[in-house]
């Protein structure tokens, strides 16, 4: 069963009234499946970040259609949903049990277990001993993590993550990669954009390929590297293939 | 919603810029028990007048630079994208804001109501009930502008919105003085100026209490009255606005 349908989106951003407005998004469809990690890959400015952006209606695409579930509306929809931004900026000045609080609380969950469901995603990204600490001390890593747990809190069935791991160290890295591990085998639907082909290669079994704005490809990991060791290479030869087609 | 108002008050309580003023208005309001006291016979007028026009000022100034900067801080530091991806709908966002404020108001005013009647002497019963329902009507005035700024934050810079809103804050005690100087400039359509200025800012002018010669005698009922149901209105009408306008607002 596909969670969310995308058709044919297409979005343009004028900078200024006066300038000529550029198309972000061309032409991108794709579809998501249930309980499925999907891996959105793409180069910078590719239109990975502005497609996340239309998936949670923060813009609207100028053309095409986004359907969720069983046409559920955006607000049904939501309840379901877990988000981490590409920069993990929160309200600093609450502690991390504070933050937790506050998304609990706006996801409007009828379960009453806070304390319970904050202990179990703290123990799941490793910090519980930083829980009354204000997130204006968390280092850059810490913050990406109490991020997760943010998106986590309210039991999600589809979570978007837009580059969990950029700006990391590898020891951060490795960790964020240990907790997607985890977070996979309990069959949660994960969108995960990133630049990192060996962490998308590791974690995700679908692959969507955004390239200038358009999306070239939406199906299973190894499918799209069947001739390839590895996602890298595969990807090096799309690129090639890509260019040639297209003049690049 | 309570929760998100919460966050925001807790937020802006602990700026410095909040801080800062509200010291500054109570300096004023400490400063007008000094310039009473050079005066022997006006001695109270001076106090209340000047006390009373430093809280509004104080209020308003708050509420303006609450109402154009909260929703424009939160964009900017990307932090209303996590709030935006939760299950709430957007218009719920903008009166969290608008309860931080009137909650940060609530409390600048009790603090700043309370320092000044400190400084009146042997005010009459019905002097203070006057002084009282001057103050709410401060309160409700500098809502008022709070929610003219927030719908203005929605479609513009901050910085521009804080300025639009001052001005409609001082076109609201100006339109009648607009009035006088067109009639006596014979200008054309006046009246029709007139109306449509009316319609366009909010007529504090109406409900100007904050004087020591209203204080002293009986406020009338339907005056009170008006000045609520005029406010409420204004309220309502630039939070409906506002979310209307952020419902579509693109968060790039």
């Amino acid at each position: 069963m596909d969670i969310v349908k995308v058709s044919g989106i297409q979005k343009s951003f004028q900078p200024d009234f006066y300038k000529k407005p550029t198309q972000v998004l061309k032409n991108v469809s794709f579809v998501i499946p249930q309980g499925k990690f999907i891996g959105l890959i793409g180069p910078n400015g590719a239109g990975k970040t502005t497609t996340i952006k239309c998936l949670l209606q923060f813009i609207f695409p100028d053309k095409g259609t986004i359907q969720f579930g069983d046409n559920q509306s955006f607000i049904e929809f939501k309840k379901h949903i877990g988000y981490l931004p590409e920069r993990p900026f929160f309200q600093e000045f609450l502690t991390g049990m504070e933050f937790l609080k506050l998304h609990w609380d706006l996801s409007g969950t009828k379960k009453d277990n806070f304390e319970h469901r904050a202990a179990e995603v703290l123990e799941l990204v490793k910090l519980t001993h930083a829980k009354d600490k204000k997130l204006k001390d968390y280092s850059k890593g810490m913050l990406q993590r109490i991020g997760i747990a943010q998106s986590l809190i309210a039991f999600p069935d589809f979570l978007i993550l837009d580059e969990p791991m950029s700006g990391l160290d590898p020891d951060g890295r490795i960790l964020i990669k240990d907790i997607l591990k985890d977070l996979k085998k309990t069959h949660i639907t994960v969108l995960m954009s990133s630049h990192l082909l060996e962490d998308i290669d590791e974690l995700c079994e679908e692959l969507i390929v955004i390239h200038q704005g358009e999306c070239f490809y939406n199906g299973s990991t190894p499918e799209f590297k069947k001739n390839y060791s590895t996602l890298q290479e595969a990807y090096k030869a799309f690129k090639g293939q890509f260019e040639v087609n297209y003049n690049v | 919603m309570i929760r998100l108002m919460w966050v925001n008050t807790q937020e802006w309580f602990r700026l410095k810029f909040f801080q800062i003023v509200l010291f500054l208005a109570f300096l004023f309001v400490c400063f007008s028990q000094l310039l009473g006291s050079l005066s022997f016979t006006e001695q109270q007028r001076l106090v209340v007048d000047f006390g009373l026009a430093g809280i509004e000022i104080a209020l308003v100034f708050i509420a303006c630079f609450f109402s154009t900067h909260s929703l424009a801080k939160e964009i900017e530091r990307k932090t209303i994208l996590v709030l935006l991806a939760r299950p709430i709908p957007r218009w719920k966002i903008l009166v969290g804001y608008f309860g931080s404020l009137a909650i940060l108001n609530f409390m600048a005013a009790v603090v700043l109501a309370v320092t000044l009647y400190f400084f009146i002497t042997s005010p009459n019963l019905m002097f203070s009930i006057n002084y009282l329902l001057a103050i709410v009507v401060i309160y409700l005035k500098s809502l008022v502008i709070g929610s003219i700024g927030l719908l203005i934050s929605v479609i513009a810079r901050p910085m521009f919105a804080f300025v639009l809103s001052i001005t409609v804050w001082l076109m609201s005690y100006s339109i009648i003085e607009v009035q006088f100087f067109m009639e006596k400039a014979q200008i054309e359509n006046s009246k029709e100026i007139f109306t449509f200025l009316s319609a366009i800012f909010p007529q504090f002018y109406k409900f100007n209490w904050k004087s020591y010669g209203f204080l002293k005698s009986l406020i009338n009922p339907s005056d009170l009255g008006w000045a609520f149901l005029h406010s409420f209105g204004w309220i309502l009408a630039s939070m409906y606005l506002a979310s209307l306008l952020f419902r579509k607002k693109e968060i790039v």
